[in-house]
């Protein structure tokens, strides 16, 4: 027979700790013990598996992290925490479902790390985005670039000075990170920016 | 063995002869280029010499300039066709299949903006096959004359010993090297510039990115390459959408071109709009092969 997860609850106030006290128990948790949060005072979390917070103070959820030295699950929008999100072992949006919750939980305490699916602000953090990304029109003065056409064409087909595309080409250039025009291809061709 | 004088007499003569099919060009802009008589009113030119497609200008001689109007351009091959009102003096004789070799004095032949013949020479320095300009274009054959082209050179003619021109002279085509486009290109080029007015671009409606092949893969569909090209964008209604291609598929090859060894911009550099071609990828760790209809890039019209 498993033993069942231990977890501590920590909310804003007493209604959300018992909301979310709610979640686990009857699902097979042990809760052991809850908590409202306040900034400084401290808590006991005995001998909890997992920490879980509902909570819209994101600094107070990343301090609270810092001193456990527990797997933490953190339920809240990505908005308010980003930063917290990251000092954390596993963070699951304010409007994930009760079952990715206990999942999470549970998965936590065994060691594991999660990430919700669809949460975008893990797009935005995660180690795969390197680049600012290109306007629409940047990407359009790239392709022509990457085709040999000199500023004065491009300019001439796209209805606008040369000035407009001297700036679309220093943009395309910083945000790629190169250092010459022909560099801006390159790292164009690489990152799969032009169209053929 | 040819005197000092004999030789001299001889090129002079020849930059004369040629010289009545080369005339000066110029735009609204600054610039000047010169220009090679094609036939009774039509000339060919350097696109980027001339900024403007108004007001362009011809002198034929010192005397007054004729008026011209752009028939179409091409910056990927840098050539341009105007039409004159007027009647020109000779076409220009063109060697149609010439041996060129390394080391053969040539001449380059352009005319200023008051009419004035000049000319300039040098060996041919750099000779090879078909190539590829920056922009993914296909150029017939690299052809580096080692000489001067002075401002106002792009468009004129470059002479070879049978005083017939073996192609434009241009530093337009790569980073400002004095190159020549040859005859075989001027042909293809200007056929499609007389029919359309441009040059249709081939086009798939791909955005690729390089990848390498994991190793895993290699050895399962037996492949020898280890770079292929990752679909990340697909244009929606074009031809590679209409060819059933996915995001997320690895592509091997298009037509002959394997593209681990191809930059992004030359992959269709070979083939025409309208042309049908196979593409080999990969999707689902399952080799494929779908065929496609090149279509044509959509263009902003200038």
């Amino acid at each position: 027979m498993q033993e069942p997860t231990r977890v501590f609850i920590l909310a804003d106030s007493g209604a959300g700790v018992r909301k979310l006290g709610a979640v686990f128990d009857q699902a097979g948790f042990l809760l052991i013990g809850s908590q409202t949060i306040e900034t400084t005072s401290p808590f006991e979390t005995g001998l909890a598996d997992v920490i879980v917070i509902r909570s819209r103070k994101a600094e107070t959820a990343s301090i609270l992290v810092s001193r456990a030295g527990l797997p933490v699950l953190w339920v809240g929008q990505a908005a308010d925490g980003g930063a917290a999100a990251r000092g954390m072992f596993g963070h699951v949006p304010e409007d994930a479902s009760l079952a990715q919750i206990r999942a999470a939980a549970a998965a936590l305490a065994v060691g594991l790390q999660i990430k919700p699916r669809e949460d975008r602000s893990y797009a935005e953090e995660s180690e795969f985005t390197m680049l600012d990304p290109l306007t629409d029109r940047e990407l359009e003065v790239l392709n022509l670039v990457a085709e040999g056409f000199p500023n004065r064409e491009i300019a001439r087909r796209l209805r606008v000075s040369p000035n407009t595309i001297k700036f679309h080409v220093s943009s395309i250039i910083g945000k790629l990170g190169a250092s010459s025009r022909t560099e801006a291809v390159t790292l164009g061709l690489r990152h799969g920016l032009i169209i053929i | 063995m040819a005197t000092w004088s004999e030789l001299s007499n001889e090129i002079a003569e020849g930059i004369q002869s040629a010289g009545r099919s080369i005339v000066s060009v110029q735009g609204d802009g600054r610039r000047t280029a010169a220009g090679i008589v094609l036939d009774d009113s039509t000339i060919l030119t350097s696109a980027q010499g001339i900024s403007e497609a108004d007001n362009i200008s011809v002198w034929i001689s010192r005397q007054q300039p004729l008026k011209a109007s752009l028939l179409g351009r091409d910056h990927g091959s840098d050539l341009a066709l105007l039409k004159i009102d007027g009647k020109l003096g000779e076409p220009a004789l063109f060697a149609d299949s010439p041996q060129l070799a390394l080391g053969q004095l040539v001449v380059a032949v352009a005319r200023t903006w008051r009419g004035n013949l000049v000319a300039s020479s040098g060996i041919l320095s750099g000779l090879m096959g078909e190539w590829q300009t920056h922009g993914g274009k296909k150029i017939e054959a690299f052809i580096r004359p080692d000489l001067t082209l002075y401002p106002g050179f792009s468009g004129g003619a470059l002479l070879g010993a049978d005083r017939k021109i073996i192609g434009m002279t241009t530093r337009g085509l790569a980073r400002g090297s004095s190159l020549a486009v040859p005859y075989a290109t001027i042909k293809r080029i200007t056929a499609l510039l007389r029919d359309k007015g441009y040059v249709p671009s081939p086009y798939l409606g791909v955005g690729l990115q390089p990848v390498r092949l994991p190793e895993s893969l290699r050895r399962k569909l037996n492949l020898s390459e280890h770079a292929a090209a990752l679909v990340v964008h697909l244009e929606g209604g074009s031809p590679a959408d209409h060819a059933g291609l996915m995001l997320g598929d690895i592509l091997l090859a298009v037509a002959d071109t394997r593209l681990g060894e191809e930059r992004t911009v030359s992959i269709l550099s070979r083939l025409a709009p309208d042309q049908k071609a196979n593409i080999e990828g990969i999707r689902g760790d399952e080799l494929f092969n779908r065929s496609v209809v090149i279509g044509e890039r959509p263009r902003r019209q200038g």
